[in-house]
């Protein structure tokens, strides 16, 4: 559903009509590895993880307990329009337009035991930091 | 205006240049743009507060909040999950380049029940307090 909702976002507010264009989109903020350095697999409870981070996005179940996962995703689009400056003497408007949408997903998950005892976690990074980079080929 | 922070008149060129940059701003600047989206209700605080653990039942959570948006089973639990999104969304539009920005926040919301059908526990993260209107898309 993130998916749909971000390519109908970033369509309609890439509608603007100038020469370069920049949108960025984040959906909720990401945790960072010192925010979630207290979590001690062994000891830590759900309840201490939703204490100090939030509740997380999706709860899961595993065969050997509960994974709950917290989602982050940045999504960067850039355009350039080539065939801009020629509508200024040329009576139709032409477009020749390079452009390229990043999508950085982030997603930190910790797995619980039965009793809700933390047994491990990890964030799953974005392979690469999106860049603004109009350059499709 | 067209005086110096010492009170004196801004020589005449001066005041020419001021006025030639700020037409220029203003000719740049052809729009701007809000906008702001939910995808959900947001949840009333009474209503969170008024589920007790141990005391509300499946049913009363489901008079209270409405069915939730997802239903899942782990550990030995059946845990209801709401969720809502906020968007705010800001443009500027110049002549040349166009700026947008989109925050999306979730508040999330879990009902866990025991195999009786009474909460066991209820965890909530409000997440859209914190989100703004911004415009500039580089940076954090």
């Amino acid at each position: 559903m993130w998916r749909i909702v971000v390519v109908l976002l970033i369509t309609t507010v890439s509608c603007g009509c100038g020469a370069l264009s920049f949108v960025r989109v984040t959906i909720n903020e990401p945790i960072k590895p010192e925010e979630a350095a207290f979590i001690l697999p062994g000891q830590t409870t759900f309840h201490d993880v939703v204490k100090q981070l939030g509740a997380p996005s999706e709860i899961k179940e595993t065969t050997d307990g509960a994974v709950s996962t917290y989602h982050f995703l940045d999504v960067k689009y850039s355009r350039v329009n080539f065939g801009w400056i020629a509508r200024f003497w040329l009576p139709v408007n032409p477009d020749f337009i390079l452009s390229r949408g990043r999508l950085g997903t982030d997603r930190f998950e910790v797995w619980f035991d039965r009793a809700w005892i933390v047994r491990e976690y990890a964030f799953a990074h974005r392979p690469s930091a999106p860049s603004f980079l109009p350059q499709p080929f | 205006m067209s005086r110096d922070h010492e009170g004196r008149r801004m020589p005449r060129r001066l005041r020419l240049v001021w006025c030639a940059l700020l037409s220029f701003l203003f000719i740049l600047l052809t729009d701007c743009a809000f906008n702001r989206g939910n995808i959900g209700e947001e949840f009333k605080s009474e209503r969170v507060e008024s589920i007790k653990k141990g005391v509300t039942t499946r049913a009363e959570v489901v008079s209270l909040l409405g069915a939730p948006d997802r239903i899942v089973q782990a550990n030995s639990y059946d845990i209801f999950q709401y969720y809502r999104y906020d968007i705010k969304a800001g443009s500027l539009l110049l002549i040349l380049v166009n700026f947008s920005r989109l925050n999306i926040k979730s508040d999330d919301l879990y009902v866990l029940f025991n195999r009786d059908g009474i909460v066991e526990d209820v965890v909530f993260g409000k997440r859209t307090g914190r989100i703004e209107f911004q415009f500039w898309p580089f940076g954090e």
